[in-house]
């Protein structure tokens, strides 16, 4: 029996027993290093895709603390995606879907190059998605394997010009469920037909990114008429309304966790962009275990006064315990909380009621 | 990873004999960090991973996915999980899986929440506290313990003082025990909110500002809390000022609140210890007295009218002598400095159809301790003391086995 808990206690210590997927060198995946996926073509830090690798970018994106990204999906030889107009798109067993996050060293100067910070995959195997999380290293050459998280510090400058430092966090893979959960499994977020509804130019100039993808044979049914298929609009798009900005936003940004079957069910505040009754999406509607979150505000939405919303608090904080979202980000983003509040001005002014 | 100092009778080095892992303070915030958060991440269902006696440092919440584990510490006052220092996470631990027991440790001053389960099914929390060192303060996290749509939830022997809301909080979960746990300095000792199917037994709930809450709240995915077998609780002095972060419902609770019933229907409270609370001992109220503009149709699917509360075999005394808050309001309707111990609002719903007397809320059996039907519903007009039309029988509900 001691000698049983022994070799229990000495192999928990080693990564090869622990875990069935852990690497144990760069033949079994998920490998140790990323470059042995074959992604990329010439030095890695040039992120070339390789030949079937395919690249594509959600129209209304997560703002991740303003990291520059580069996505694809892979799939294995002739296997194929099960497409869904409104719902999450099924991917075969053996697919890849990647995001790696940089940062332009000057956002107004590219030749002044980049940090690449880490890339995430997401690998189909037996019906699931696994997580598998690389941080890139120093010298940008390879990333590697890591399941505990990171910080890296990043200093660069701004649009705006300002210089700007951060202790950039790359998650724990236990912490990609916190926003890719749902109903208990992981979903993908930027691979579904209304974020990739839209144009894309990948070298080729500008294109329908279904169309692009139906045109390559990655999807296993001809694709309905794309005019009958829902589309975000991207929310820097100045041409719409402030509230079909403000609310794509809030769909590509909240919608995962503030829907019913996300990790932020439990509020009962709903965020996707179908959300048609105004007290679900937070009008009027008193939150429940909001805790120092509420700001000593009374009402999410209080029509017409922003500066009365917890909505608005809580996006433009950066108290762990106040904070929204809550864990993917460590800056605020400006043009996400000026949609919202503006958002939030332009609704005919209400009474929520007496506060108590 | 380094052993921990074990029981030297045993021989090896783990803490406890059934320890697949234990892990001992670094000494190091990283090293605590890395050493705990890799365990959890590593761990195989079945696992027990043990913390060894003294303090770890985090500075992220710690997670764990993986079902049929347990986190096992040497006590609750001698392994100490210390989270002052936090800077990222709502939480000090965030669990999503199944089969959940967390045993004798400490957590100690999380920004946010203590201990938060969601969606899972076996949650069991043994001989664990929950605390912040400051005392009762706003800037404290909310929750201790914080189960929420979860089934078969077990809470016993823990120890949780001074959360911002709720010690223990039960939330849109289902078949619930908690058993034996002292609760004070919080704002809500325990509350069981749209929560079916609880028994809420043998704890001590004594200086907070409401002891136990049974709530139901509109807006919420899981709705109709049911079924909470409230007995045998020392309810006692919950005198403590109500330091809530403004803008929570907690926050509308009168310091001196002994059992606050909110919307809940067919829950049963008896043979509780319920005394020195100066606000009220027990009150059954409907949301309408926290939320007066509250608009029903805002949620069609939630009942604000408590119904078919049976409060029988409790000992009152010395409870309602010095009103506060939303009591003093309500000591005032009645033209009075004092209110009674046990207290109805009077809103009834009169859609609805209650010729038999089930929706009643029937006292019976409290020794002397004197009522008050308010008639909030008609500004308090015909506010009485007779309890005769309410001494009734109600449900008897069965003990829960989680």
């Amino acid at each position: 029996m001691i000698r049983h808990l022994s070799f229990l206690l000495a192999c928990s210590l080693l990564w090869g027993c622990v875990e069935e997927d852990t690497p144990t060198g760069d033949d079994t995946r998920p490998y140790t290093s990323l470059s042995t996926y074959g992604f990329f073509t010439g030095p890695l830090a040039d992120l070339n895709h390789a030949p079937g690798v395919v690249p594509f970018a959600p129209v209304s994106p997560l703002f991740s603390d303003d990291t520059g990204k580069d996505r694809f999906i892979v799939l294995p030889e002739g296997a194929q995606i099960t497409f869904d107009a409104e719902d999450r798109w099924v991917f075969p067993d053996g697919a890849i879907v990647g995001k790696t996050f940089y940062y332009d060293l000057d956002a107004n100067d590219p030749s002044a190059g980049r940090q690449i910070l880490e890339t995430r995959l997401f690998e189909r195997i037996g019906g699931e998605w696994k997580a598998h999380v690389y941080v890139w290293n120093e010298d940008q050459t390879d990333a590697e394997y890591l399941i505990i998280g990171k910080s890296i510090p990043t200093t660069r400058v701004d649009r705006d010009g300002n210089t700007v430092e951060l202790e950039y966090r790359v998650p724990n893979v236990n912490q990609c469920k916190s926003c890719h959960g749902q109903d208990g499994d992981i979903q993908l977020l930027g691979p579904r037909t209304r974020q990739l509804n839209s144009m894309l130019d990948v070298g080729n100039g500008p294109e329908n990114q279904l169309t692009r993808m139906e045109a390559a044979g990655m999807f296993d049914a001809s694709l309905p008429t794309l005019d009958s298929l829902p589309a975000l609009t991207g929310y820097h798009d100045e041409s719409l309304t402030v509230e079909q900005r403000a609310r794509n936003y809030l769909e590509a940004n909240c919608a995962h966790c503030h829907n019913p079957g996300g990790l932020a069910s439990p509020s009962g505040l709903k965020l996707g962009i179908n959300v048609d009754n105004p007290y679900d999406y937070g009008v009027c509607r008193t939150p429940v275990a909001a805790g120092s979150g509420s700001g000593g505000l009374f009402y999410d939405i209080v029509p017409g006064a922003p500066e009365e919303s917890i909505l608005v608090f809580r996006m433009n904080s950066l108290d762990p315990d106040v904070k929204m979202p809550e864990l993917p980000t460590q800056t605020i983003d400006p043009l996400g909380l000026q949609l919202v509040t503006d958002w939030v001005a332009s609704m005919p002014a209400q009474s929520c009621g007496t506060e108590p | 990873m380094i052993w921990g100092c074990a029981e030297e009778e045993n021989g090896d080095n783990q803490l406890y004999p059934d320890c697949t892992t234990t892990i001992a303070p670094s000494g190091s915030i990283v090293d605590d960090q890395d050493n705990v958060q890799t365990a959890l991440i590593g761990a195989s269902e079945g696992d027990i991973i043990c913390l060894a006696e003294g303090t770890f440092t985090f500075s992220d919440e710690l997670s764990l996915d993986v079902d049929n584990v347990e986190i096992r510490g040497a006590g609750m006052e001698l392994t100490i999980l210390d989270f002052s220092q936090q800077e990222r996470g709502a939480n000090g631990i965030a669990v999503t899986s199944d089969g959940f027991t967390a045993s004798k440790f400490s957590v100690r001053d999380t920004p946010g929440d203590g201990l938060r389960v969601t969606g899972a099914t076996d949650v069991t929390f043994l001989e664990l506290e929950v605390t912040w060192a400051d005392g009762p303060k706003s800037s404290n996290g909310a929750y201790g313990l914080y189960p929420v749509q979860c089934t078969n939830v077990h809470i016993e022997g823990c120890k949780v003082s001074y959360a911002s809301d709720a010690g223990v909080y039960v939330g849109q979960s289902t078949n619930i025990l908690v058993k034996d746990n002292e609760v004070f300095g919080n704002v809500a000792g325990i509350e069981v909110e749209n929560s079916s199917d609880a028994e809420v037994v043998g704890n001590n709930t004594h200086d907070n500002t409401g002891g136990i809450l049974i709530f139901d709240l509109p807006g919420l995915p899981v709705q109709g809390g049911k079924r909470s077998k409230v007995h045998q609780n020392t309810i006692v002095n919950n005198n403590q000022s109500n330091f809530a972060p403004e803008g929570n419902i907690v926050g509308q609770v009168p310091a001196g609140t002994g059992i606050l019933v909110l919307s809940s229907d067919l829950n049963e409270f008896h043979d509780n210890t319920i005394s020195d609370n100066q606000s009220v001992g027990i009150a059954i109220i409907s949301y309408f007295m926290l939320e007066q503009d509250f608009d029903p149709s805002s949620d069609p699917a939630y009942d604000p009218y408590p119904e078919s509360n049976y409060t029988h075999d409790n000992t009152f005394s010395n409870n309602g002598n010095a009103p506060k808050g939303l009591a003093l309001v309500i000591a005032a309707s009645a033209q009075a400095s004092k209110i009674e111990p046990m207290i109805w609002d009077g809103i009834v719903d009169t859609d609805k159809d209650n010729s038999d007397g089930s929706l009643n809320n029937c006292f019976k059996d409290n020794g002397d301790a004197t009522w008050r039907n308010l008639d909030a519903g008609n500004n308090f007009e015909n506010t009485s003391t007779d309890p005769a039309p309410y001494t009734c029988e109600g449900i008897s509900l069965p003990n829960i086995t989680p």
